[in-house]
């Protein structure tokens, strides 16, 4: 088990009387890519800001592990927060001064070219994420903190996104915590999963443990009242539940089909889940 | 970051300075100011600009990032909060503090010729505002709020202490509390860096009251700040804000509370040496019979000695009393009718007493006897200042009075100012004293029918036709021949035969019938020394070493000047230290003790 | 280039999916004995895999033999003479499993499978 590089410890924040995250304490190891996922308002966006420093926990705290400092913490959002304007080059000149970065040029992105003269206000929304990913990345981050950027990029830019924080990942083992919930072909990056839903985890788990072990069963037919179900979704032409946590016995002892699923739809099971006890509440 | 802001600062000061100084230039230029030394305009708006930029300097703390969306990023830079902020704060302060020494040198620069706003008083207003807007920026996210914001918290807690604390010496008996007419010119005329009145330090505490709480609020509350609308943030701001403010306005309180009995205290010698203290609450005699208190309604503001027997003062209220040190008994002279009715000057003189009051924007003189008693009731004539002369932006002064066929006149001279001198006469006349340069007035004496008035440059002498007065004399040897005025002390100078005063770095007489200075003696430096009449017939030359730290009396008298005593320890740099002549001794103030020294012979008296 | 697809839909792991696919290529001579395996990082990159994922296909293709990592430089094939023909055996018997699987869920009966392997095989 690789070292903790960064932790939470009980953190609480509220925005008014509603705590956005509620207690909460997780810790990451060196080079680990988690993914937070959850419905809308579920606390990860504060969660990953709380990480990043910017938003002071009413309660508990951010440790960083031995050797980590805020220099070498990257953070993006899709706030997409720089001094609007700047040129790139100012913006560059700046970055690098603040966080002592020793190269003197300016990161580029393989097959992404940006003039240096431009303003940050003129660049669109894909092209301002990646100037400031290249900003992030030559810091040699750590820590790599990611707030539903992906999302709003188009497929090219989205690409380019995904390539560079992978080649981050290898070139400098680089903790990535992103939040992201429509996985899609990022599914396969994530090493754990965190889910949340209302300010608390209701999930932790690595991925391949999770892919073991929540399955779907299509199809009428009542489960037995053992196997839990974590969602069902049914309507006139189709019945879906989802069951976790899964044990290969069952397979063995009862007749039904038990279906493995993506990343994706294990998330959506458990959001939907989340959404159902909700309703019960 | 900080060079960057640093940078940022410096811009948009640029900015300030070149408005503040093309405005006035542009104006005078196209010659809407009237025609006025250009540095005066100058500094005057550069002074007061920096008010404002106080102000600007402290709202633009985030202001930028906030504009540009760039908190965030702000933020996730490798500070903590409070590196964050001392880096943002550091270039204002530099540059307020930049600015501010720029207009201190500029306002050394100007020397005496013109009068500008004292700059330690503008720094503590600097800092108060600037520290204000600062420590509200975080708060108030709205630019325009945050200003109009920190300028009404600032204006607000201004009055709001003063009154708190003029409340401690109502409580404390003294009746702080100003009545009629108090909070005008009267009571603000106090304020000034020399003098010793608490009502500076009231003011300076204010202002430092505001700057330290607010400071110590942003300070400690900002390491919670973040970029949400946080609640922590603004609870943790708002009780330090509260907390400190109560802990400065109990020290404030204290303080003033402590030091309220100890202002004001004006210490006269009577002719039969007793000592005469006045304090804000009231007078003391002191005697070898025991102390007499007398308590008075309002505090007091003015105090001057008739005859050394008689002492009339005025109050804040603008009534005029008159403390009887013979009989132990004060009377009333003239209660102001209304707010309006205050007493502007008042000189006693020939148990009369003559007294300006400012009903409206008229001036009037009235007269009143000081010896009538109380019983009679109040004996007040009146004449009225005519009104172009009420106009005048200056204090008239006083400085002779006679009587000719049976009519009374008084002689006036406006300070510093362009209207020359005037006789006015009891039926109301005006006559103007033709004094044409235009020169400032820097003293005016009356003597043998003769007005002796003494400009920058030279020194004119006016003899009285009875209707008129005409230049008989210019004394224009490049020097004047200056002789102290004291706001004229004797407003009904006897006959006399020579003046002694100082021309350029000699002692000299001005011989009356002849109208020739000659000089006597050398001093040893003409700066620091005084040659002065306090009473008729008697010349005294006093001389200030501020190296030495010693005060010399002498006495002049038949062409020759006698010592008279050295004083030792007295340092005119020192706040508080003043010499007090009056007609039976000197009273010498040194670091808060007061000496008292009786003629002929300054030997001590102690009580 | 080599053909590497990886099916996220499908129940086997990414890294197996690597595996075997780069089995095949090794298997079939489009990789030859010391060629240059494509790095980690640019595989990931391609297949929008974790690094580690794939760098776990690489340290199990080493393990059995096909690959060896050279320090600093990266991975090579390297290809062991013997049992390759078992190999390629127990792989065409894993396709042929799944390929069955399917074929009898359709409710084909092993006549019609035979009959449509000679017919298209003949086509070829």
């Amino acid at each position: 088990m690789s070292d903790t590089i960064l932790e939470a410890r009980e953190l609480t924040v509220r925005f008014g009387r509603k705590a956005a995250v509620h207690d909460v304490s997780v810790a990451f190891a060196t080079g680990e890519t988690t993914f937070i996922a959850g419905s809308n308002g579920a606390g990860k966006s504060t969660l990953l800001r709380c990480l990043a420093g910017v938003i002071v926990p009413d309660q508990g705290e951010v440790a960083l592990g031995p050797g980590l400092t805020r220099g070498k913490i990257g953070f993006i959002s899709d706030r997409l927060s720089l001094y609007e304007n700047w040129t790139l080059q100012e913006a560059w000149r700046f970055h690098k001064n603040e966080f002592r970065i020793e190269t003197r040029e300016m990161p580029r992105i393989e097959g992404f070219e940006l003039e240096a003269g431009r303003k940050i206000k003129s660049l669109s929304v894909g092209e301002r994420t990646l100037f400031h990913l290249s900003l992030l990345l030559a810091q040699r981050p750590a820590v790599l903190l990611v707030d539903e950027v992906v999302h709003g990029l188009d497929p090219f830019l989205r690409e380019k996104f995904l390539e560079t924080v992978i080649e981050a990942m290898d070139e400098l083992k680089t903790a990535v915590i992103m939040v992201n919930h429509t996985l899609s072909d990022t599914a396969q990056i994530p090493e754990r999963v965190l889910i949340m839903d209302d300010g608390r985890f209701i999930l932790d788990e690595r991925r391949e443990e999770l892919e073991r072990k929540v399955k779907k069963v299509s199809g009428e037919g009542d489960l037995p009242p053992y196997i839990p179900c974590l969602f069902a979704a049914s309507s006139e032409f189709r019945k879906d539940r989802y069951i976790y946590p899964f044990r290969e016995d069952w397979r063995r002892n009862s007749a039904i089909n038990f279906e493995d699923i993506g990343l994706d739809e294990i998330v959506k099971a458990f959001i939907g889940g989340a959404y159902v006890q909700k309703r019960v509440r | 970051m900080f060079k960057k802001e640093f940078a940022n600062v410096l811009k948009q000061t640029g900015w300030f300075v070149a408005a503040a100084l093309a405005l006035p230039a542009a104006l005078l230029a196209v010659r809407l100011i009237p025609r006025q030394p250009y540095f005066a305009v100058f500094l005057s708006v550069f002074q007061w600009g920096l008010l404002f930029w106080a102000l600007f300097l402290g709202a633009s703390f985030l202001a930028r990032e906030r504009s540009q969306r760039a908190l965030e990023y702000v933020l996730t830079l490798p500070y903590s909060r409070l590196g964050l902020l001392l880096r943002l704060t550091a270039p204002r302060l530099i540059v307020l503090g930049g600015l501010w020494a720029l207009s201190l040198c500029a306002y050394v620069l100007k020397g005496n010729e013109y009068s500008a706003v004292d700059p330690l008083f503008l720094a503590f207003l600097y800092i108060g505002l600037f520290a204000t807007s600062l420590s509200l920026s975080p708060i108030i996210e709205n630019f325009i709020a945050l200003c109009l914001g920190s300028i009404f918290v600032w204006f607000l807690a201004f009055p709001a202490h003063t009154y708190l604390l003029i409340a401690v010496g109502w409580a404390k008996g003294f009746q702080l509390l100003p009545g009629a007419g108090a909070m005008g010119l009267g009571f603000l005329r106090n304020i000034s860096y020399g003098s010793a009145g608490y009502i500076f330090n009231l003011l300076i505490l204010q202002i430092v009251l505001l700057a330290v709480p607010f400071s110590a609020a942003l300070i400690l509350s900002f390491r919670k700040f973040d970029a949400r609308p946080s609640a922590a943030f603004a609870k943790k701001y708002f009780k330090t804000l509260g907390l400190s403010i109560l802990i400065f306005a109990a020290a404030a309180f204290v303080m003033t509370f402590l030091s309220v009995s100890m202002r004001f205290r004006d210490v006269y010698l009577t002719s039969d040496h007793k000592v005469v203290k006045f304090q804000s609450g009231g007078a003391r005699i002191l005697s070898r019979e025991g102390i007499r208190r007398f308590k008075t309604p309002y505090p007091v503001s003015q105090v001057k000695s008739a005859d050394g027997i008689h002492f009339v003062f005025s109050d804040y209220s603008n009534n005029l009393f008159c403390l009887d040190t013979a009989i132990a008994e004060v009377r009333t002279i003239y209660r102001a009718a209304n707010r309006d009715r205050g007493i502007w000057q008042f000189w006693p003189y020939d148990g009369k007493v003559v007294f300006l009051v400012k009903p409206d924007s008229a001036i009037v003189i009235s007269l009143a006897d000081i010896d009538k008693p109380t019983s009679a009731g109040l004996n007040v004539t009146t004449i009225p200042f005519p009104a172009e002369w009420a106009q005048s932006e200056r204090f008239p002064r006083l400085f002779g009075t006679g009587v000719n066929h049976g009519r009374h006149f008084w002689l006036f001279y406006f300070e510093q100012s362009k209207k020359p001198p005037l006789r006015l006469w009891e039926n109301g006349r005006v006559e103007g004293i033709p004094l044409s340069d235009h020169k400032p007035i820097r003293s005016a004496l009356y003597v043998n029918d003769m007005v002796i008035i003494e400009t920058a440059e030279e020194t004119k002498i006016f003899q009285d036709r009875g209707t008129s007065f005409e230049l008989v004399r210019e004394i224009k040897d490049g020097i004047s021949f200056s002789f102290y005025d004291l706001d004229a002390r004797v407003l009904d100078q006897p006959k006399a035969e020579v003046i002694y005063g100082k021309h350029g770095d000699k002692i000299a007489k001005l011989d009356l019938k002849a109208l020739q200075v000659t000089d006597i003696a050398p001093l040893k430096t003409a700066h620091g020394a005084w040659v002065a009449s306090y009473f008729p017939g008697s010349f005294l030359l006093t001389e200030i070493d501020s190296q030495a730290k010693t005060l010399k009396v002498s006495s002049i008298c038949d062409d020759k000047v006698k010592l008279l005593k050295v004083f030792r320890n007295f340092d005119s740099s020192r706040q508080g230290d003043r010499f007090d002549v009056q007609k039976s001794g000197i009273i010498i103030h040194r670091k808060g003790t007061v000496n008292v020294y009786a003629f002929p012979d300054l030997l001590e008296i102690k009580f | 280039m080599v053909r590497i697809n990886v099916d996220l839909a499908s129940p086997v792991p990414a890294y197996q999916q690597v595996i075997q696919a780069l089995k095949i290529e090794i298997l079939s001579g489009r990789l030859k004995d010391g060629d240059r395996l494509i790095p980690i990082r640019e595989l990931a990159k391609i297949l929008k895999l974790n690094p580690n994922t794939v760098a776990k296909a690489y340290y199990t293709l080493e393990d059995e033999g096909f690959v060896e990592s050279r320090q600093g430089s990266g991975n090579w094939v390297k290809r062991r003479a013997l049992d390759l023909d078992g190999l390629r055996r127990s792989m065409l018997e894993g396709e042929a499993k799944a390929f069955l699987e399917k074929a009898f869920s359709l409710g084909a009966t092993i006549e019609d499978v035979r009959r449509t392997i000679e017919r298209i095989a003949s086509h070829e």
